[in-house]
């Protein structure tokens, strides 16, 4: 049984390092003891510059990376010992990415990853309908992934993640570099899928404040593997005498959000 | 006149300085991935395995005392791994740079000319080649004690039905390229496929005299066919194939000319229309795993 | 919604009928993934029919070169049956390095090893799912290779036994995917180098498992090394089941059949061995994804 259902996520000083080269002792800390507690029913933000350590946070929750040091727990379960039971409450998105074969069509695709999660042909045609019609594909559904937009493959994908209805879901930068319409439109589902089911849970990353401020119930800011402040938009603005979440963060930091970290990392 | 010299002499300069860099890149990326050494004797390890094969097949049949024979055989099979090399190395490049690096349509912006470019990726593809050969060709000549060497110092005839051969398969590759360009990934078999026609019809490890008449009349408008004739002629000494027995030494240098000419054309014919249709298409970066 | 129960971890102390149930719902999950993963290789690879031509035409045209090596030196007849069996073969053998072993290498490129390993069900399912289609799709390659051979070159297969013939295929095939599966495990840590062990094991297995002739003509030294590979006495047998003691075979077959059963199990145990420790190896490293995700 979990140990504590309180908590949807709850990280312990968790710590992540990266060997600068492979095989030298030179390390780079991409998580340098993050502390976050995230509730059933919010959808929290994980705002922060690119390098700052928001993909190694969601590889480390959704299972596909282990902490160096630390503890992570999603619905009560470790995801270092009970990776197995982890997964079968969570899916991810990673924005800009699309997975898939580009030689079956869209819904081929989504029934292929259903599968992973042991739907029934009829419930997962009942979902594949809903997500197929919130992420606006139902008129490409049998089009062939290969002949899509990358715009279109990245609405598939995101349409992936919420095929076993997870009660915790990550988005890594979900929007990334899809228009502000589409953006917008899934930006709602999120609340919307979040309100319809209040045991469900969204934790997303992101480096637009719009998004995070318009959408989150709560935002942690990240920086080089630091958490600086967790707390509502409304009430980070509010203590910081900040119009938006940019000017807290250029508060906190002393530079623009989109200005990165000195040291280039990778792409995102 | 001083300034049409001038514009070649500066197209040549900069295709040159492309091909040098393309053919470093290939190198790169063929043998990054551990230390020279240990590259060379992969790379041989296939052809030599390749070429036992045959040499057990002899041996079953219980011709292995049949020096000649097999030496026909042997070197022909030996020698075509130029041509199985470098249609693969012209031709995959397209494949691993659109799918794997993603890079095609970069390389198809920047480099000046992508021929250039593609050809220059298979030099590293032709110095396995060469190396493999030697490496056959000593095994063959001290090991297994076959009549392999070059006869009555033909060296000239050698070399330039070699380079002719080899023009022919680095064109052929071009074509393949093109092919790629609008097609599927399907990792190496389509050049290894087409090595495999040409293998069978140029009668690579048996005269040809063995297939049905109607397959021996395609044969001879391959240009390896002569290629491979022309070098065992030289390598072994005589010839086991009836067929191409009434073809002169210079016969069979002229019709391998033409028929290399021809080749060209016809590779740089399918890549021009190709690369036509990929643009028309767009299909310079398309992703088609599965 | 249903999710987010967690059955099997409390089936311990169940009856028996809840235990049956609680064992199902494991194991459900997992046969549908590999269906799943069956139905991309089966439906994807057939959907445009030029497979014809690449998968079974042209390279049907190099095993005949082979045909006619033999034919050049006038070997006995049945020898040309051994080259067809070895053609069919080949399609195995390359389908277990390049759409077994080295799949993950594309999996991982294209994003979908990271959506397996989200996923609750063992990738050993999906592996086996990948087995399945390959299998189903070269064995429809294979028999368009064997009917060709039979038709262009009048290949006569005696059959002396067909359920020695097709016990000893299916061992093989059980052992030949186990050993893809172990391969696997490689690419969730390593790229091109394993990519490259897939290269080099092309040539040098059609010579040392003896595709084109009879593998005892290797010497028992090296065909005993070979036998590690289970292509190698599959083969052998198989051509013992069909072609009697013109195939000069190299243990009895049925001892054959057995070490092949014995490698079936070292194989899918050792996969699952592999993987567990190698996925490990990789979520430790960060190379289930890529690094710039
Ligand atoms: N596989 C890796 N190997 C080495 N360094 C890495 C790897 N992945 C991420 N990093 C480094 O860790 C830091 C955090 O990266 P990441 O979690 O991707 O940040 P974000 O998603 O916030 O942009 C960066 O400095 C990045 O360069
Ligand atoms: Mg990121």
């Amino acid at each position: 049984m979990p140990e504590s259902l309180d908590f949807a996520i709850r990280t312990v000083d968790l710590k992540r390092s990266y060997a600068k080269v492979p095989g030298h002792g030179d390390v780079v800390w991409a998580l340098a003891g993050v502390d976050l507690a995230v509730y059933p029913g919010e959808v929290f933000g994980v705002l922060g510059p690119n390098g700052a350590g928001k993909t190694t946070l969601i590889k480390i929750l959704s299972t596909l990376l282990l902490p160096t040091a630390g503890r992570a727990e999603v619905a009560g379960y470790d995801v270092v010992r009970e990776a197995f039971a982890v997964r079968r409450i969570i899916n991810m998105v990673s924005g800009g990415e699309y997975s898939g074969y580009g030689i079956l069509s869209v819904r081929e695709n989504l029934w292929m990853f259903s599968q992973l999660y042991g739907l029934t042909y009829s419930e997962a045609r009942r979902r594949i309908d809903r997500l197929l019609a919130v992420v606006d594909l139902t008129s490409e559904q049998h089009k062939k992934v290969n002949k899509l937009s990358t715009g279109m493959r990245q609405k598939m994908n995101f349409a992936r993640g919420f095929i076993n209805y997870p009660r915790v879901l990550f988005l890594d930068e979900p929007t990334l570099g899809l228009d502000v319409t589409v953006s917008r439109r899934l930006r709602a589902f999120v609340r919307e899928w979040v309100a319809e089911d209040t045991t469900r849970t969204v934790l997303l990353t992101t480096h637009y404040m719009q998004e995070a401020d318009e959408l989150c119930d709560r935002v942690a800011i990240i920086d080089r593997g630091h958490v600086l402040v967790c707390d509502r938009p409304a009430a980070l603005k509010e203590k910081y005498h900040a119009a938006t979440l940019e000017d807290v963060f250029i508060g906190l930091v002393g530079r623009s959000l989109d200005s990165g970290p000195e040291e280039e990392g990778a792409a995102s | 006149m001083r300034a049409v010299y001038a514009k070649w002499r500066g197209a040549l300069r900069s295709a040159w300085a492309d091909f040098v860099w393309a053919a470093w890149l290939g190198w790169q990326i063929d043998s990054n991935w551990t230390d020279p050494w240990l590259f060379a004797v992969y790379s041989i390890i296939k052809p030599v395995s390749s070429s036992l094969i045959l040499v057990v097949m002899f041996l079953v049949a219980g011709r292995l005392r049949d020096a000649a024979g097999l030496a026909y055989i042997f070197a022909g099979n030996a020698f075509f791994i130029y041509v199985s090399q470098v249609l693969l190395g012209v031709s995959w490049t397209v494949y691993v740079d659109r799918e794997e690096y993603r890079t095609l349509k970069y390389v198809y912006l920047g480099a000046s000319r992508i021929i250039t470019y593609l050809l220059g990726r298979a030099f590293a593809n032709f110095g396995i080649a060469t190396m493999s050969v030697a490496v056959l060709m000593a095994f063959g000549r001290l090991v297994l004690r076959m009549p392999l060497r070059v006869h009555d110092g033909r060296w000239l005839y050698g070399l330039v039905v070699l380079m002719l051969g080899i023009a022919a398969a680095a064109a052929l590759g071009l074509g393949l390229a093109g092919i790629m360009l609008v097609t599927a990934n399907h990792g190496s078999i389509i050049s290894e496929s087409l090595a495999g026609v040409l293998y069978l019809l140029a009668g690579v490890v048996f005269p040809i005299d063995v297939l049905p008449s109607w397959l021996q009349k395609i044969s001879l408008w391959v240009p390896f066919t002569y290629w491979t004739e022309g070098l065992r002629r030289v390598l072994v000494g005589t010839s086991i194939s009836q067929s191409m027995a009434r073809f002169s030494d210079t016969a069979i240098l002229a019709h391998l000319a033409v028929q290399t000419a021809a080749a060209v054309v016809l590779g740089l014919l399918v890549y021009a229309v190709s690369e036509r249709v990929m643009r028309s298409r767009g299909l310079i970066d398309m992703l088609t795993e599965h | 919604m249903t999710d987010g129960s967690m059955p099997g971890v409390a089936a311990g102390r169940m009856t028996s009928p809840g235990r049956l149930a609680a064992w199902w719902r494991l194991i459900e999950p997992n046969l549908r993934a590999a269906n799943a993963r069956a139905y991309v290789r089966i439906v994807g690879a057939n959907r445009e029919l030029s497979w014809l031509v690449w998968d079974v035409f042209l390279p049907f045209l190099g095993t005949a070169a082979y045909v006619f090596i033999y034919r050049a030196i006038n070997a006995p007849p049945a020898f040309t049956g051994f080259v067809i069996l070895g053609g069919a073969m080949t399609g195995y053998w390359l389908n277990t390095l390049w759409s077994m072993a080295s799949q993950f290498y594309w999996e991982r490129h294209t994003g979908n090893l990271e959506m397996f390993f989200v996923a609750p069900v063992s990738v050993m399912s999906i592996l086996l799912g990948m087995a399945v289609g390959g299998m189903f799709q070269t064995t429809i390659r294979s028999a368009l290779t064997v009917v060709l051979g039979i038709v262009l070159f009048h290949v006569h297969f005696e059959v002396y036994s067909a359920a020695g013939l097709l016990l000893s295929f299916i061992v093989t095939m059980v052992a030949l995917y186990g050993l893809g599966m172990m391969m696997s495990s490689l690419y969730l840590l390593y790229g091109r180098e394993a990519w490259h062990m897939s290269n080099l094991l092309q040539e040098p297995i059609y010579l040392l498992s003896g595709f084109y002739f009879p593998v005892r003509a290797l010497g028992p030294w090296l065909a005993a090394l070979a036998g590690g590979i289970p292509l190698t006495f599959g083969l052998d047998a198989m051509r013992q089941f069909l072609f009697g003691p013109a195939a000069m075979g190299w243990l009895g077959p049925w001892w054959e059949v057995a070490i092949l059963g014995g490698e079936s199990a070292i194989f899918l145990w050792g996969a699952r061995w592999a993987l567990d420790y190698m996925a490990r190896l990789a979520r430790q490293e960060g190379r289930l994804t890529l690094r710039w995700q």
